[in-house]
Formats: structure tokens, C-alpha cells, sequence
């Protein structure tokens, strides 16, 4: 793991930037609000983790940010690609940035991949559309990444169909097919949940070396510490959509100040438990959307005090490049 | 371990081979998909015994061979000393009273158009018909309450849920006829881990209150590390390795499991994390076509020649492990 | 658990009943329902309130033309019956025979098919084969053997109908089945002891029947046409008796004089065939959300 933790800061350093974001489903009081008061910056060649579980919204905010909301999904704030306001931009100009400043790879492999054509027209389809190449130079173009994705043989490989790819080699095919164009931006939504663990170490190991060797910065969306702590630099805690901490990965996971990250902790059964006991599960369980006034956590947090309940607590610094969203955290807490 | 008590569940040599297609002539041999490819173990009374692997190594497909939901293709399996009887038979049928099973896609194992109540009556119903529907009613709330289900939640569908509460409606159901082995295919994967912490404390404090065998099915190694007395590796349908958890995990002996374990991204103290170096290449081989000898030497960084031979079954840490390796 | 206790204050909502609710949102559904039950009204109660039947001839008033205030509101033919009530009575025969047989054809179907898709194998394959040759063979020629075999009565007409319309469900109930049978929930039932029969009757027909009540009233629609159809070519309902089909038989003979004697049980029958049709899709939009 890269040992300095980049402080990116909005403006010229970060390649994309959110500021108060927020998501919305419907509109009026039956509406839903999925994610709000979302900051995040990240900078060349670096890998930012978000991490929540089902219901915090997490795959919203990429979705959101490639513009693939549904349709009575609302996204409010400012999102910068490099700069450049791309909140909520026609679909016309989204098109062109997609697939080509900025890709997204998938949960599921096969759905970004279509099942009846080989996995070789594919990419050239997107290299003759982006980049405008001859079927001859995106041929080799493509093989070429396939090989940069370590699919071995790739010159056979390449006209074969999805469905003759393993799940592992089908995600390498996805990553290779996100980075044709080079983009400066890469998200990622749960890219090795569906896979063994022997698969994704080595996937990890392949986003890890994309952004080292291509500066590409990462975005990476998953509900696994493990794979946040292995991989990113940096990594924001999602609950119910509001955040909950933020900052270097190292030092969350080290000290972890926020009551859901430390009843996370508790709750997982490998660090340190003794077998056979109780763990400390979480109560209750997470609903989706609709704010309540108040702390998101509230009704499920241990430490919960009658201010978070009414009073939503705004992130606050906590030492160097990390922030907290707890009304707690001035009090008692230990950092 | 007493030695000689009988094993609840004695497996020799299980193997489940499946056809693939059908031969266009009768004479034509058909590839066969070697899920499981000749496993044994014993599972003994109120112990808990987790199997281990990666998708396609088999594990979901022994658990419901193990119930004989899906007959085995050769191999045996004894219920208490005694052979299980063939499947789809009315003794088969007598015996489900003692072994039931958790799937794991809780919503998906519950039908959508009866009320929960009805779900976790069925087995009652199905096995005690002569009692009457407020007996039913009684032990099914009765289950719920166990489970952590509010009672006034009887009458909902199970599309009202959450996952976690529809597996805990799994949990009522196979619990409410008293068997002595729960099958346990992965019930926590689909889960977040909030909710799997609260399952898994479930499935610990009835596994006590009512003197369960638990067989746990899982890839995550931390969950089945915390539940059970024994682990088996399984890896292409063949047992790599078994014995005592504490041992496998601080000691692991066959390549594969030591790869296992350093493949899961591990938290360190100081709150870093590396990206785990395998020692592994590739991915694993198709059930289709498995190499002969030991199957994990496509992939493994200390094959050596004698390794194209069927791996030999070898006793370790004082009679309590195996290990199928030539190198252990 | 607390978020449980909040959502117990909702109903219990039965996959069946929020079917129910998003069909009642249909509008053109609901008008066409509507409109059905009262043209159903019509026809089993009108003729039993007015004092004279279809098949009385009313000598003082042979061919008398459309005049609503009198006694005879839609006119009389040629021998002096009233159009109204012969239309009406018609349409018991039709609509009777329509919805009886889509019942019984949908019971027997669903039963059929689904134990075929469940149990699989040869079974399956053997019924399902029968299916296939009886869907192969012309349906005209079906009835004629019927009308020979059992006499060219209304029961006959009945089951060449049932005939004809159970094959096409049956194959979807089956279809149904096959799905249904490699769900976890049969395959817990399974471990639970249950024997495939009452696995069938708990499990599968119930969870099938979503697919088979958009069905049925497509199969109404089928059995009145087919009724209809049968009845013109003179192969149905016999006369004295009178059905939408015979009605429509006789106004084409006597079209050129009277051209009443086509359009109105021509235009009945449309109606119900129009109010079926929406019907089946606002079903098929409430029942089967695969389609939305």
C-alpha cells in the first residue's frame, strides 16, 4: 500500500470532486433521499474506497456520477470531472465523457458485456467510437489490452464470447474494456464481490497497478473492508447516505472513532474474536433512504445520545486529511 | 472426541458426476461435470463442521447430496449407522424430520404467496398432520419468538422483509420440527455484516439451546472460523484438507488452504492491509475436464512430479487432521 | 426489529392483492369489467323480467322495425320474435359456454401441465407429446368426432370446446412448472418432508396461477368465438336454440332484408370480445410484471 496518504484539495490537483452531493428518488414529500451532503475529492493515480452496506446508497453515488441515474432520480451539488461541472449535463455530452474520460465497471461482468457478440468487436466498438481507430489498429489495440489485463493468450482469446470467459477473466475483460480509452477516471461498484477470494486478490492486484502505472484515479464502491484496507489510499464510510467518517484508510481502520465503524468491528468475526462467542452484532437493520431528522446511525448506535436523534451531525475535521460525523466524537472518543 | 460413538452423518467415497447434454446416440459417452469427486468424512453429534471453498469445488452440491435432495451419482452415506434410503422415497421422507437445511438466498427458499406463518407450519403439517391448527400455530409462534420474529408479523409475505429476517423465517422453519443436523449452504453470504454478525449469534445459541449438528457451508473463512469445531477444504470436488478449525487456520498443511487463508485481505495491527502474495497462478480448472493425480496442480507452486498422482490421504497433528498431499 | 413493529401498523400484502390494486389503476380495464358484468346482466336477467321469450312470435307484429318505446325496443324478424330478447338469450348460451368452459378448461389445464413440468422425465415428455399430437390436429376435424361420438347436443359442443382451448395453458402451465421446479423454496418443501403431490398442490399450481388468470381471460374470449364459430358453420348450437353464433348464421342469410338480424348479435358479440381483450391486458400488466 502507497505509504503517503494524497490530500487532495478541490481545484486544479483533484480529477474529481464532489461537493454536497446528494441524490434524490421522486420528488415532494414521498420522495426519497438516498444520499446527502456527500464531499469527496481524489487526485491522479489514486484509489478512494466507499464503503456502506445495502441501503447506504454507495451504488447510487457512481450511477449518479456517470449520469445513469433512473429517471426519477435527482442529483444535486456539484460534481468536477477535472473542473468541469458534469452534474446533470445533456445526455449528449454525458455520452462522450463516458467510456472516454470516465468508465465504470460492474458488480456483474456480464451485464456490461453483450452476450452475443465476441468480447473483440466489443472493444473495437468502443475504440473506433472514441478514438476513432481503424477495425485493423483496434484490433491489435485491443489485444494489446487484454494482455495488459494478464488474460493469457489473448490473441485467441479475443474472439471468443463472453459466456466462454470465467467470472474473473469476464471481470479483466470489463476492466480492459473501461481503460480503452484511457480514461482519467475509473468507478468501480462492487468489481469483486461476485468473485472467489483467490480472484479478487488478484484483481486488486490489477486495479492497484492501473493506477500506478496509468495515473488513472479510482473510485472503488464496496460494502468489504478488507478489500478498502488492501487497496485505497483513502476511504469514506457511507451509512443510509449521509457519511459517516472519512479520511486515510490506515488511520480508520487503525482508530476507528465513528460507533458504526467500531460496531462494524465488533460485529466481524475474524479480528481477534474468540471462536464460539458472541459477537457484538448491530441491532435492527439498515433502511434505505428517507431522512429522519438526526444522526442516520441513530437508531441502531450504541452510544446514541438524544442530540443525535434530533440534530444531524456535520463532518468535522479530526486530525490531519480526516473528518467525522458524530456528535460524540468532541466528548469521549480516544484519537 | 469419544471414539466410539456413532457418527451422525458417515460419508465414504461420495462422489456426484453429472452429464453434460445428452449423446446424440446411446453409445456416445457425454462429458461429465465431476462436482463432487469422492469425499469422506464423519460428522459426529452436536459437532459443528464447516466446508470450505471456492464456487465450483463442489460444497453446495455435497450439502444437498448429503439430504439426498439430488441422489449420489456412487459413494455412501450412513444416518446414524444406517444407509440412507433412496431418495424420493417414503422412508427418505420419514428420516427429513432429522436433517434439515438453510439455503442462501433467503428470500428466494420462501414462497412468495404464503404468509410466514404458514412457511414455518408446512413441516409441521407435512410430518404431525393430527394436530390441530392452533397446536400449529402455538409452536410456530413459539419458533418465532426463538428466532427473534415479532409475533405480529405472522400474517406478512415474505417480500415484506429484509434478508436478514427472511433467513432467520428459513432458520424457524428448519428448527421447528427438532432435527439433529442443519445444513447450513452459505446462509450468510447474501447478508450485510451487520446482519450476519446477528444470524451467526443465532445460529451459535441454538446450536447450544438444542444440541444441533451444524454442517456450515461458506467461502468466508472468518464466519466458518467462528462457528465450527472442524473445517474440510474442498477443492475441485476432493477434500484437500480437514481438522480441528483452531489447527487448520494457525497451522494450515495443504498449499491450497494456506493460499486460502492469505488470499483473504487481512487487517494488521498498525491498520494496514497488503495485497495478499499467493503463490497462485491462473484460476481453477473446469469440473469438466480435472487433472489427473492431484487437481490442485495446475496451480500449485510446489507441484512436483509425483503430483500427477492421486494425492494420498495423510494423517496429521496426532490422528485429529488429513491432508491430501504428496509434499505434507 | 423496531423497523419490523413500524411496518406490522401496513397490511399484510399478498402478492394477489397488490395484483388486484394495480389492475384496479387500469382504467381501460376496469371500464371494460364493467361493461362485461353488465352486458352479463343483461343477458340472464332482462329475458327473465319482460314477459315473452326469444322464441315467442308475436304474429301482430311480424319485421317490426326499431322503436324503443314499445314493446318491442330493437324491432322483431320475420316471425315475429323479439331481437332484443333472442340477442340476449343468445348471449346466456354463448357467454355460459365462454365462461364455463375457460373454468374448466383452466382447472384441467393447470393440473395437467403442472404436474407434468414437476415431475419431468418421461412422464412429462409422454404428456407433453399428447398435447403436441392433439394440437396438431385440425380442430374441425376434433369436433365433427366429438359430434359423432357423443351426438351434436350442447354437452358435445362443450367438450369439442374444452378440447380445443386446454392444450395452449396446459403447455404454459407446464412451462410454469419447470421454472418453478428449481426454485429454493420447492427444494426446501422437498426437505421438508413433502410428497410431490402435495408439493404440486401447495407450491406449484398456486404459484403458477399468476401466469394462468392472465390466461383465462384470453380462454373466455377463445370459447365464445370458438362457440360462435362452430355455432355459424352450424356444426354448435342446434335450433331451436340460439346462440351469438347462430344469430350471426341467420342475420348473414338475411342480410340484404334485414340487416338487424347480423348487427345486433354481431355487435354484442364484439363488445364482450373488445371488453375481454383489455381485460386480458390489464390482467396481463397486474399479474405478470416480467411484461412491464
Amino acid at each position: 500500500m502507497p505509504s503517503t496518504p494524497m490530500i487532495a484539495d478541490a481545484g486544479g490537483e483533484s480529477v474529481l470532486a464532489l461537493r454536497d452531493f446528494a441524490v434524490r428518488f421522486g420528488a415532494g414529500p414521498q420522495g426519497l433521499q438516498v444520499v446527502e451532503g456527500v464531499d469527496l475529492a481524489i487526485g491522479r493515480g489514486e484509489i478512494m474506497g466507499i464503503v456502506g452496506e445495502s441501503g447506504s446508497g454507495k451504488s447510487q453515488i457512481l450511477l449518479a456520477i456517470m449520469g445513469l441515474l433512473a429517471s426519477n432520480g435527482r442529483a444535486s451539488g456539484s460534481v468536477k470531472l477535472a473542473d468541469r461541472e458534469i452534474l446533470n449535463l445533456p445526455n449528449r455530452e454525458m455520452d462522450q465523457i463516458r467510456g472516454g474520460e470516465m468508465a465504470m465497471i460492474f458488480q456483474d461482468p456480464m451485464t456490461s458485456l453483450t452476450p452475443h457478440l465476441r468480447i473483440g468487436r466489443q472493444l473495437e466498438e468502443i475504440l473506433a467510437a472514441h478514438r476513432g481507430m481503424s477495425r485493423k489498429a483496434a484490433h491489435a489495440e485491443a489485444i494489446r489490452m487484454l494482455e495488459l489485463v494478464q488474460i493469457p493468450d489473448a490473441r485467441r482469446r479475443i474472439d471468443l464470447f463472453p459466456h466462454e470467459f470465467s467470472g474473473g477473466m469476464r471481470q479483466r475483460v470489463m476492466i480492459a474494456m473501461a481503460l480503452l480509452c484511457r480514461p482519467a477516471l475509473l468507478l468501480a461498484d462492487e468489481p469483486t464481490t461476485a468473485l472467489d477470494v483467490t480472484v479478487q486478490a488478484q484483481i486488486l492486484k490489477l486495479l492497484a497497478g492501473i493506477a500506478r502505472d496509468f495515473g488513472t484515479a479510482i473510485l472503488i464502491v464496496t460494502h468489504d473492508f478488507g478489500v478498502v484496507a488492501s487497496l485505497c489510499q483513502r476511504v469514506t464510510v457511507l451509512y443510509g447516505g449521509a457519511v459517516m467518517e472519512s479520511g486515510p484508510t490506515a488511520d480508520i481502520v487503525r482508530r476507528p472513532a465513528h460507533p458504526y465503524r467500531k460496531g462494524l468491528i465488533a460485529a466481524m468475526p475474524d479480528l481477534g474474536h474468540p471462536p464460539g462467542t458472541a459477537l457484538q452484532a448491530i441491532p435492527g437493520q439498515a433502511k434505505p433512504g428517507g431522512f429522519r431528522p438526526g444522526c442516520a446511525f441513530a437508531a441502531r448506535c450504541a452510544s446514541c445520545e438524544p442530540l443525535c436523534r434530533s440534530d444531524r451531525p456535520v463532518l468535522q475535521t479530526a486530525g490531519a486529511g480526516r473528518t467525522i460525523a458524530c456528535h460524540l466524537t468532541g466528548v469521549a472518543h480516544d484519537w | 472426541m469419544t471414539g466410539d460413538e456413532t457418527p451422525l452423518l458417515s460419508v465414504r467415497d461420495l462422489k456426484m458426476h453429472f452429464p453434460v447434454g445428452k449423446p446424440l446416440l446411446p453409445e456416445m459417452r457425454v462429458p461429465m461435470l465431476r462436482a463432487v469427486d469422492g469425499i469422506s468424512f464423519d460428522l459426529m453429534p452436536g459437532e459443528a463442521l464447516g466446508i470450505v471453498g471456492e464456487s465450483g469445488c463442489g460444497k453446495s452440491t455435497l450439502g444437498r447430496a448429503l439430504l439426498n435432495l439430488q441422489p449420489a451419482t456412487a459413494g455412501e452415506i450412513r444416518w446414524q449407522g444406517e444407509k440412507l434410503p433412496p431418495a424420493g422415497s417414503a422412508s427418505m421422507r420419514e428420516m427429513r424430520r432429522h436433517m434439515q437445511i438453510i439455503f442462501q438466498d433467503p428470500l428466494a427458499s420462501l414462497d412468495p404467496h404464503l404468509t410466514i406463518e404458514r412457511i414455518i407450519g408446512l413441516p409441521l403439517r407435512t410430518f404431525q398432520p393430527e394436530l390441530s391448527a392452533a397446536d400449529v400455530r402455538r409452536q410456530v409462534h413459539q419458533m418465532m419468538e426463538r428466532v427473534g420474529l415479532p409475533l405480529s408479523a405472522a400474517q406478512l409475505f415474505p417480500h415484506q422483509f429484509s434478508g436478514g429476517q427472511c433467513q432467520r423465517i428459513g432458520i424457524a422453519r428448519a428448527l421447528i420440527l427438532r432435527p439433529k443436523l442443519i445444513i447450513c449452504d452459505e446462509p450468510t453470504s447474501a447478508l450485510d455484516v451487520s446482519v450476519q454478525a446477528q444470524i451467526i449469534n443465532l445460529l451459535l445459541e441454538l446450536r447450544r439451546d438444542y444440541g444441533l449438528s451444524l454442517l456450515f457451508i461458506s467461502h468466508n473463512l472468518a464466519v466458518v472460523r467462528h462457528l465450527c469445531d472442524r473445517v474440510m477444504v474442498l477443492y475441485l470436488g476432493q477434500m484437500m484438507e480437514i481438522g480441528p478449525a483452531d489447527d487448520l487456520f494457525a497451522n494450515p498443511r495443504h498449499p491450497y488452504t494456506r493460499s486460502l487463508l492469505a488470499a483473504a485481505p487481512r487487517i494488521a495491527a498498525d491498520g494496514t492491509a497488503s495485497l495478499p502474495d499467493l503463490g497462485l497462478q491462473g484460476e481453477p480448472p473446469s469440473p469438466l475436464d480435472p487433472p489427473k493425480g492431484c487437481p490442485f496442480i495446475t496451480r500449485c507452486a510446489q507441484a512436483a512430479t509425483e503430483c500427477n498422482q492421486p494425492a494420498p490421504l495423510k494423517w496429521a497433528h496426532g490422528n485429529q487432521s488429513q491432508v491430501a498431499c504428496h509434499l505434507a | 426489529m423496531t423497523d419490523l413493529a413500524q411496518d406490522v401498523a401496513a397490511l399484510a400484502v399478498s402478492p394477489a392483492r397488490a395484483a388486484l390494486r394495480r389492475f384496479r389503476r387500469n382504467g381501460l380495464a376496469v371500464v371494460s369489467t364493467f361493461l362485461l358484468l353488465l352486458i352479463c346482466l343483461a343477458c340472464f336477467v332482462v329475458p327473465w323480467v319482460l314477459p315473452f321469450s326469444g322464441a315467442d312470435a308475436d304474429f301482430a307484429n311480424l319485421s317490426a322495425p326499431m322503436d324503443l318505446f314499445s314493446a318491442h325496443p330493437f324491432g322483431t324478424d320475420d316471425l315475429g320474435r323479439d331481437l332484443l330478447v333472442r340477442v340476449l338469450e343468445g348471449g346466456q348460451v354463448s357467454l355460459m359456454l365462454g365462461i364455463f368452459g375457460a373454468v374448466v378448461a383452466v382447472i384441467v389445464s393447470v393440473s395437467y401441465g403442472a404436474t407434468a413440468g414437476y415431475v419431468g422425465g418421461k412422464v412429462d415428455m409422454l404428456m407433453m407429446r399428447t398435447v403436441d399430437v392433439m394440437l396438431s390436429t385440425p380442430f374441425m376435424f376434433l369436433v365433427i368426432l366429438i359430434n359423432v361420438m357423443l351426438g351434436q347436443t350442447n354437452a358435445s359442443l362443450f367438450v369439442a370446446v374444452i378440447i380445443g382451448l386446454w392444450l395452449t395453458p396446459a403447455m404454459i402451465a407446464r412451462a410454469q412448472a419447470v421454472r418453478l421446479r428449481n426454485q429454493e423454496f420447492i427444494l426446501a418443501a422437498q426437505a421438508g418432508g413433502m410428497t410431490g403431490g402435495r408439493i404440486i398442490r401447495t407450491h406449484v399450481i398456486p404459484n403458477s396461477l399468476n401466469v394462468v388468470i392472465v390466461y383465462s381471460s384470453l380462454l373466455v374470449l377463445e370459447a365464445i368465438l370458438a362457440e360462435s364459430f362452430l355455432s355459424f358453420l352450424g356444426l354448435g348450437v342446434q335450433p331451436p336454440n340460439a346462440s351469438w353464433g347462430t344469430l350471426i348464421s341467420e342475420g348473414a342469410q338475411q342480410l340484404e332484408t334485414d340487416a338487424r338480424l347480423l348487427l345486433l348479435p354481431g355487435a354484442l358479440l364484439t363488445l364482450t370480445l373488445l371488453c375481454l381483450n383489455y381485460i386480458t391486458d390489464g390482467l396481463r400488466d397486474a399479474f405478470d410484471p416480467n411484461d412491464r
